[in-house]
């Protein structure tokens, strides 16, 4: 499985979150970027559904910036 | 064939301001009321009985359609939290409390949040097998029987409510194809344990987003039915957000799927009655579609037709 970040931010952009993009980088927290805890489940969905893999509840706290996902999805 | 005639709802006058519930428990009050969408909570009254709401929602029903009581023939009730222990069923003692002939049929059944859609079914089915014309399908759970009010998890998300929708062989809707999915092994995300209800709000939201659409996609292409041809997607009312993820994943106009859950919060199987209750009556509204999902996990998908 492997996530660019293209399309991490495609699954971003499609779930309608509260992300402000403008405020948004690579290692900023989700929720400083203006995400919520519900953001965060929808975005975490897209990407379960993009690379057919369970993300489990114990990881969902670590992965809270688009690099962490990235790295998480892509560690091989 | 046997419709849908008529719906009421009954709500408990006594309710909780959730806004000032979620900041006490360190939400932002727009949480509750932009994200779970919920800005009051009905609650049952003290000594108020499942029972007793669903008697008032069947007096309502009566008072509305002009039908009188000994004209009923058959009551069918869900719930999940009965009178008592369940022994006997609620729907028997709603049969002397809201004066209903004792020559009527009386069952419950047990769902959640596709309780309604199966419901319908049900009673159609059993209606139809008996040759029987007058039918009440009641949905009445109060889950503030099992809310902990300090659980983060569940305690702005659910109100009391009640519904009554007469059945007869003259309908204002038909009641049409649907589908049906479960899967018992996700069942533990809504549980009561030990009288308390428990929700691990991850999974249901992962289970609602990703099977309701799929469910509904599927039956209306099972049908050849036109996503644009269908006038109202009464979804279930689990949250605002989980409402306009469904829609914003069928790519349906937030307008043909309506969010009214502000004054009851989410009623479990009584949340389709109450949107069907509004919008039945409106010109254009012909078709709809009702899906139901939660506690199983069950979800059910239905497509009721306007007869005139």
């Amino acid at each position: 499985m492997s996530l660019s970040k293209h399309e991490l931010v495609e699954i971003i952009e499609e779930a309608g979150t509260q992300i402000s993009f403008d405020q948004l980088d690579d290692d900023t927290p989700f929720d400083k970027a203006g995400a919520d805890s519900l953001d965060l489940m929808n975005i975490l969905l897209g990407v379960q559904q993009k690379v057919d893999t369970e993300i489990p509840d114990e990881e969902v706290e670590n992965l809270d910036t688009v690099n962490k996902i990235l790295a998480y999805v892509n560690k091989g | 064939m046997i419709g849908i005639s008529e719906i009421v709802s009954w709500t408990p006058p006594d309710s909780i301001d959730n806004l000032a519930q979620a900041e006490a428990l360190g939400f932002e009050a727009s949480f509750a009321s932009e994200r779970i969408g919920a800005e009051r909570l009905p609650q049952l009254a003290k000594g108020v009985e499942t029972s007793d709401m669903a008697a008032s929602a069947v007096e309502a029903l009566l008072l509305k359609s002009g039908m009188a009581a000994e004209d009923v023939q058959v009551l069918v009730l869900c719930t999940q939290n009965p009178d008592g222990n369940g022994l006997p069923h609620t729907s028997a003692i709603v049969q002397t409390k809201a004066g209903l002939p004792q020559t009527i049929a009386s069952f419950d059944y047990s769902l959640g949040c596709s309780g309604y859609v199966y419901g319908l079914h049900i009673l159609k089915g059993f209606m139809e097998s008996t040759g029987l014309e007058r039918g009440v399908l009641v949905t009445a759970d109060p889950y503030s029987k099992i809310i902990d009010r300090s659980d983060r998890d569940t305690t702005l998300l659910f109100g009391d409510s009640a519904t009554a929708t007469l059945m007869t062989a003259d309908p204002k809707f038909d009641i049409g194809p649907v589908t049906f999915g479960t899967n018992g092994a996700g069942g533990e995300a809504i549980i009561n344990r030990g009288g308390k209800l428990e929700m691990a709000g991850r999974q249901v939201f992962n289970f609602a987003a990703t099977n309701v659409p799929k469910q509904i996609t599927t039956l209306l292409e099972r049908e050849k039915i036109d996503i644009g041809d269908v006038d109202l997607f009464a979804l279930h009312q689990g949250s605002r957000y989980i409402v306009e993820t469904i829609a914003k994943r069928l790519r349906v106009p937030a307008e043909k799927a309506p969010v009214e859950l502000a004054m009851t919060g989410n009623t479990i199987s009584s949340s389709i009655p109450l949107i069907l209750e509004k919008h039945m009556d409106t010109p254009g509204i012909n078709r709809i579609l009702a899906s139901g999902f939660g506690v199983g996990l069950s979800w059910a998908t239905t497509i009721l037709s306007r007869t005139t």
